[in-house]
């Protein structure tokens, strides 16, 4: 007999595990980080539509992962009430970001505000799974979460100027690189996973 | 009064049977889903899933819709409010008979 909870999980989670869909996402965060710290001048015209096309590129590239899944495995809308979860949660998180993006550009914070907004993002996504249906597929969120935590903390403990010694000139900078590239590992993670959890190979069965 | 045993001997077939489960169980943890991903999540053929869905659907349990999207078909499944009740109930069942057959002995008769 299927496992219930494992049903449920990937029918509430199925967007999440779409994990392909983030991998530009997140490489067009740390891209951007990348490219703007790579500014010696104030950014021109030409290099402002360069990052620009390179990050719609990325954009694009999500788009067509998403519909190879709608391909392969197929369409399974949310509930009313994950819906509105996710709506409340993309609203709120995206002020809150706003004012940790704020915070980091306008104060000299010894953490960063926008690490632990995306380290936050991380755990919500497994706090709503384990609230929907069960978080044991998503044990590598909080794990994820806490490498943010601890890289948004370093400042704080012991490591102050740590971006420096990786080339940054900005903690802001460093930080969304590394998010970036976390936001990728969590994509990666979610698509292997989904694979396991959706093998393509049918079994007959008596009908 | 019956023993657990005799509980889960009367389980309602159409929905006990593993697949049909499967399929409703999925479906009531979601709005609607289509048939590809039914058939990934559950790994039956084409021809499996299809007589299940049918079932179902005489049952009154689920409603298809067909449809094209662009050139391809798709068929959309969703649970009727008669198909949720039943899957809700069935688990209840299920967790019922889990608990009381742990609790179960030949003494308890």
């Amino acid at each position: 007999m299927q496992d219930q909870r494992r049903i449920q999980f990937v029918v509430t989670s199925f967007s999440y595990l779409q994990g392909l869909t983030a991998v530009p996402m997140g490489l067009a965060l740390a891209l951007a980080a990348v490219w703007a710290n790579s500014l010696t001048r104030r950014a021109g015209l030409n290099d402002v539509l360069i990052i620009s096309a390179a990050v719609i590129g990325l954009m694009l590239i999500a788009w067509r992962f998403s519909r190879y899944y709608e391909h392969e495995f197929g369409r399974a809308l949310a509930t009313p009430e994950a819906r509105w979860l996710d709506l409340f949660t993309s609203v709120a998180g995206g002020l809150l970001a706003l004012g940790a993006f704020w915070l980091d550009v306008a104060k000299s914070l010894p953490f960063s505000a926008v690490g632990l907004m995306c380290a936050l993002s991380l755990l919500i996504v497994f706090l709503r799974a384990a609230w929907l249906a069960t978080g044991r597929y998503l044990l590598y969120y909080p794990v994820l979460a806490a490498l943010g935590i601890l890289i948004s903390l370093l400042p704080l403990i012991g490591l102050p100027g740590w971006w420096t010694t990786l080339g940054f000139r900005s903690q802001l900078l460093g930080v969304c690189t590394a998010m970036g590239l976390l936001f990728v590992v969590a994509g990666i993670w979610g698509h292997v996973l989904l694979i396991r959890l959706l093998p393509r190979a049918g079994r007959a069965q008596d009908a | 009064m019956p023993n657990p045993f005799e509980e889960l001997a009367a389980l309602d077939r159409l929905v006990h049977d593993p697949a049909r489960l499967a399929i409703l169980t999925a479906l009531a943890a979601c709005r609607s889903a289509d048939f590809t991903f039914l058939l990934r999540l559950t790994g039956l053929t084409n021809g499996n899933l299809s007589s299940h869905l049918a079932r179902l659907e005489e049952a009154g349990l689920v409603q298809l819709e067909r449809r094209f999207i662009g050139k391809r078909p798709n068929t959309l499944i969703q649970l009727t409010s008669r198909g949720r009740a039943t899957v809700n109930r069935h688990w209840k069942v299920l967790d019922s008979l889990r608990k009381s057959t742990r609790d179960w002995s030949p003494d308890s008769e």
